[in-house]
């Protein structure tokens, strides 16, 4: 499409936010339903935590195990059978966090304490 | 000046200007806006709606899919915060790439009361071109937009074109608008600025329509359904004409509270404004303010 291509056509990016040292903060049970959902892969796989844009109040959580994708643009944080990372462009949004997990059948599962966050969404996955 | 028979006129826009590129481009905005856009097809022209989580307008703009790119053109007003949002909302797994347009890509309203007949020169067909499709003719993209005043097209332009359309324009006869007369065009269209819409719910502004209930979560969902189920606004966004001179702010009407004034502009002894009024249940035309009459019309996107 010539509009948006051609000789000489090269636009700036947007760059990332700010970049701060993350601290995060699990509860035993949080560390234990993490270790029996790793399944012994502490070696090879990590626990990417990560905001995207989203929900009623702007932004949502992510949590996800993969394979260790290296420390490329990742914080990393040991937390005892496995690590943790965060990528440095949710390192504002994601500083400070509370990691908690509830074993109820009604809303159960990981909760997740925001101190950055001004509101966040009834069902818990949603910030802002 | 006669506003109700518009000349084949042109305005270059200073919008802010985004390209967003990769391919979770559409997906990526589709989670910020109150529009669903992610069923557009290459080629189409979508406006869409930013709001904040009470469902209050923050940013609006036109959404272009061009062959797997979007562009988005919003409110220069807003840039630095929307586009602060797309690049904070983007995963870091996502291929998601914004890219800042501002002073590459240009566009150009052109109004004409004759179907655009002299544009045949570009290839362009008004009567038979279908409304948010672009229409590409060298390295140019055209656009029919609806608009209730006069026959709409908008061009998107490389700069380095700019100088070129205009002459091609002016040789068809069409007149570059200055910035008076683009206000007035604006309003008479009933094309708000995000002065006219900051801060106000989309139902209020006559702005439902870029507003689908049917995509999920998104910033201000909750609110907007709250609307939608109880079926109405308290406040309605419209046009005010009149004979006497109308300044930008709060003014008391009698039996209506206030009306907030969002543009005006006064012309040949005429004003013509947009403003937010509270009109409860009252279906009046013409209220009074400042002690002078203004013919109101309720405005919705068109």
């Amino acid at each position: 499409m010539g509009i948006l291509g051609g000789e000489g056509f090269s636009l700036p990016v947007v760059t990332e936010t700010e970049v701060v040292n993350v601290k995060l903060n699990f509860t035993e049970a949080a560390i234990g339903a993490l270790r029996q959902n790793m399944s012994g892969d502490g070696e090879s796989h990590v626990l990417v935590i990560s905001a995207q844009s989203g929900g009623c109040s702007g932004y949502l959580y992510d949590m996800k195990i993969i394979e260790d994708p290296g420390d490329d643009g990742f914080q990393r944080i040991d937390i005892g059978d496995f690590d943790v990372l965060v990528h440095n462009k949710d390192s504002s949004m994601l500083n400070g966090i509370n990691i908690d997990f509830k074993e109820t059948l009604m809303g159960g599962g990981f909760q997740i304490g925001n101190p950055n966050a001004d509101r966040s969404c009834g069902c818990g996955q949603s910030f802002g | 000046m006669s506003l109700s028979n518009p000349r084949s006129e042109y305005y270059v826009r200073s919008d802010a200007v985004t390209l967003i590129q990769g391919v979770d481009s559409l997906n990526v905005l589709d989670r910020m806006v109150s529009t669903k856009i992610l069923d557009m097809s290459n080629l189409a022209c979508r406006d869409a709606l930013f709001c904040d989580y009470n469902g209050r307008i923050c940013d609006y703009g036109t959404v272009y899919a061009i062959s797997g790119k979007v562009l988005l053109i919003s409110s220069a007003a807003q840039h630095e915060i929307t586009r602060r949002t797309l690049v904070d909302g983007t995963s870091w797994d996502e291929d998601c790439e914004i890219l800042i347009a501002d002073n590459a890509i240009f566009r150009i309203s052109i109004f004409s009361n004759d179907s655009h007949e002299k544009l045949s020169e570009f290839g362009i067909n008004y009567h038979a071109a279908e409304a948010n499709q672009l229409i590409e003719s060298g390295d140019h993209l055209f656009v029919k937009r609806e608009s209730t005043f006069c026959d709409r097209l908008d061009i998107l332009v490389k700069s380095d074109n700019v100088n070129s359309i205009k002459s091609l324009l002016s040789g068809l006869d069409y007149e570059e608008m200055d910035s008076e007369r683009w206000e007035i065009c604006r309003i008479m269209i009933g094309d708000p600025t995000i002065n006219d819409a900051l801060g106000n719910l989309p139902e209020e502004m006559g702005m439902g329509t870029l507003v689908s209930n049917d995509k999920g979560c998104y910033p201000g969902q909750e609110v907007h359904a709250r609307i939608e189920s109880r079926g109405r606004t308290i406040k309605n966004f419209c046009r005010l004409t009149g004979s006497s001179p109308l300044e930008i702010g709060k003014h008391p009407i009698t039996d209506f509270g206030s009306i907030s004034v969002s543009s005006s502009i006064s012309i040949d002894g005429i004003t013509h404004a947009l403003a937010m009024i509270r009109l409860g249940e009252s279906s009046t035309e013409v209220v009074q303010i400042d002690g002078g009459n203004f013919s109101m019309e309720l405005l919705s996107y068109p």
